[in-house]
This record gives C-alpha cells, sequence and structure tokens, in this order.
C-alpha cells in the first residue's frame, strides 16, 4: 500500500507561515523601538539595523550549513549570510563614533571595503538563486517574451529607485571620494539584484505547492522590500522630507528586507531536513 | 485520490517539494529524456534509469544528503 503524500511543509511548531509571521512581527517591533526613542537617538537606530543585518546573515548561514559542501544553494545561501554580515560591519561603521573609532582614512576605507564586500557577495549569491533553475536539467517555466514583459518595467523602476543617488555617488566618487565609490557599486549591483529577482520568482511560481516554493518566494519579497527602500530613500530625498516617520518606514522596510531573508532560512531549512514518510 | 501506477507514485511524492506541476513536468521530462519514452509507458525496468535521471534536478533543489532520502524512499515505495 502507498502511504499518503508527505507534507515536509510543517515540522512541529515551525512552519514557513509562521517563520514569514514572525519575520512582518518583529520588523514591526524594530520600527517601533526606532519610533518610540526617537529616530535620532543614534545608537538605538544603529543598534536595531546592526540586528536586523546580524539575524538575516545568521538565518542564511544557518540555511547553508543544512547542504552539503558542494551543493549549489548551500554556495548562495552563504554568500547571502556574508552580505548581511558585511553590512552589518558596514553598518557599525557608518557609526564608528559609538565606539571610539576616528573619522578619517581607516574608518572610511573599510566601510568602502564593507560595502564592496556586502554587494560582491549579495550580487554572486543572487546570481546563483537566480541560476537555479538552470541547473535542475528541467525546461524552463517561462518564455523569453514573458520575462521580458517583467524585467523591462521592473529595469526603469529600479533605475528611478536607486539613479538619484547613483548619480550623486558617481558625482562624488569623479572626486576621489572612495566611500562614495563604493556607495555608486552598491547601487549598480542593487539595479543587477532587482533584476536577477524575475527568474527566481518565476523559479517559486513554478514551485507552487510545493516546500521549495516558500524559499524561493520568500526571497523575491526581501528583494521587492530592498526595492522599495531603495526607492522611498529616492523619494524622501527629492522631497526633502526625514520626518521621524518617514525614517521609521524605512526602517520598517530595511527590517522586513532583512528578516524576510530569515524566514526563506527557516523554510529552506524545512524543506531539505523533511523527509517523506 | 492515491497514486497508483510507478510514474503517479514518482510525480505524488515529489509534489510536496516541487509542486504538482513541476512535479509532472519533471517525470515526463526526466522520463523521456532517460528511458526515451512519456511516463505511461514506463517498465518496471525503465524505473532505475528514471530515479537516477532525477538525482541531479534534486540535488539541486535538496543538496545531495536530501536528493538521497527522497530517492532511497521513492526506490522502497516503487517496490
Amino acid at each position: 500500500m502507498i502511504p499518503s503524500p508527505p507534507r515536509p511543509s510543517s515540522l512541529g511548531v515551525l512552519s514557513p507561515s509562521r517563520a514569514l509571521a514572525a519575520a512582518v512581527a518583529a520588523s514591526v517591533l524594530l520600527a517601533a523601538v526606532d519610533l518610540a526613542t526617537g529616530v535620532g537617538a543614534v545608537a538605538v537606530h544603529a543598534a536595531t539595523a546592526v540586528a536586523a543585518y546580524l539575524a538575516a546573515g545568521a538565518g542564511a548561514l544557518s540555511a547553508a550549513s543544512a547542504y552539503r559542501r558542494g551543493d549549489h544553494l548551500r554556495r548562495a545561501w552563504a554568500l547571502i549570510g556574508l552580505d548581511n554580515l558585511a553590512l552589518a560591519g558596514g553598518r557599525l561603521l557608518l557609526s564608528h563614533d559609538l565606539f571610539g573609532l576616528p573619522a578619517g582614512p581607516l574608518a572610511n576605507g573599510l566601510l568602502a571595503a564593507a560595502t564592496v564586500l556586502s554587494n560582491a557577495f549579495g550580487l554572486w549569491g543572487m546570481v546563483l538563486f537566480a541560476s537555479t533553475w538552470l541547473w535542475t536539467g528541467l525546461p524552463l517555466p517561462s518564455t523569453g517574451r514573458r520575462v521580458a514583459t517583467v524585467i523591462v518595467p521592473l529595469a526603469a523602476i529600479s533605475l528611478l529607485a536607486v539613479g538619484p543617488d547613483l548619480l550623486e555617488m558617481g558625482t562624488r566618487a569623479a572626486h576621489g571620494d572612495v566611500v562614495a565609490l563604493s556607495y555608486a557599486l552598491g547601487d549598480a549591483c542593487d539595479v543587477a539584484v532587482f533584476l536577477l529577482v524575475v527568474p527566481v520568482f518565476l523559479t517559486a511560481r513554478a514551485l507552487k505547492g510545493g516546500t521549495l516554493a516558500w524559499p524561493f518566494g520568500l526571497i523575491s519579497a526581501s528583494c521587492l522590500a530592498w526595492l522599495l527602500l531603495d526607492g522611498g530613500t529616492a523619494l524622501a530625498e527629492v522631497a526633502g522630507s526625514w520626518s521621524a516617520v518617514a525614517q521609521a518606514v524605512l526602517a520598517l522596510l530595511r527590517n522586513l528586507a532583512c528578516l524576510l531573508i530569515v524566514a526563506a532560512a527557516v523554510a529552506q531549512r524545512l524543506a531539505i531536513r523533511a523527509r517523506p514518510r | 485520490m492515491t497514486a497508483e501506477l510507478p510514474h503517479e507514485i514518482i510525480a505524488e511524492r515529489l509534489a510536496a517539494y516541487l509542486g504538482p506541476n513541476t512535479a509532472q513536468v519533471a517525470v515526463r521530462t526526466f522520463a523521456e529524456r532517460a528511458c526515451g519514452r512519456p511516463p505511461p509507458e514506463l517498465t518496471r525496468e525503465d524505473l532505475p534509469r528514471l530515479l537516477e535521471a532525477l538525482r541531479p534536478m534534486l540535488r539541486t533543489l535538496l543538496g545531495g544528503d536530501g536528493a538521497e532520502d527522497v530517492l532511497r524512499q521513492l526506490s522502497e515505495d516503487l517496490r
């Protein structure tokens, strides 16, 4: 007799949907802490940002550790983990005065290095996630024309979101500002990452109804939060509005971007650890 | 609905991970690629080749250990 099909998505109390709910709740809580203490409280703002990045880094590395050495998604998750750990380092360096590191070439050089590393890790990781479907050997789930109809508008939106900062940082970089150069490279990487969301999302959609849809879907959602964060930051700069509420909303988007990675990592671990009965 | 034919059993097992549509696509794709015939025409002798053909896809998505577990379970279910 054939046993009933497995339901590997729920192991004990953990499930992808609960991980998603926890990620959203924790993002709101962290943003509320920011707002309640006044976003001007530099130390609190830095601490909540670093906490979100560290959580994403630890979650992604945990997902990587569930795979064997040489597995495709082990590398992808490890790179996303390193990306977030470098972001945490960069955020700490932005607040270097809080822990006694004087402003100057050393702090700037370290900040630029952390920014370049985080973007390189993030882009490479997303390339691996986006190429996962190709490695399965399955026929492509969408036609090139359908992909183009999504990618073209997404490219335009990404450029609108990142463009103002890219222009400003590019101008400053042209005058020898190393940190601005790293930020400009980061903006360019952001656009590439936003475009790579399309194959990642299509992978999630193709896997709909299976446990493996969750990690790819949540990674796509995380990237969408990053896109909204970049767009929101550009809007705030254009409008010249940096109210506490605006900053809290941006902090919420950053927290979501990070903690959705944690939820994706939990979903990935659940999918791998599940065993057919 | 309970699966009875070998390709239905495999698709049903894989659906938990890949979703029902992609599970069917996977069985069809690798049956034709490895055995040269559509899933309903598979014989018992074809099944080891089909399972072997599924291995790289499962390794990519579930990792080496996860893939071996799924393949082991499938082999048992198909006995």
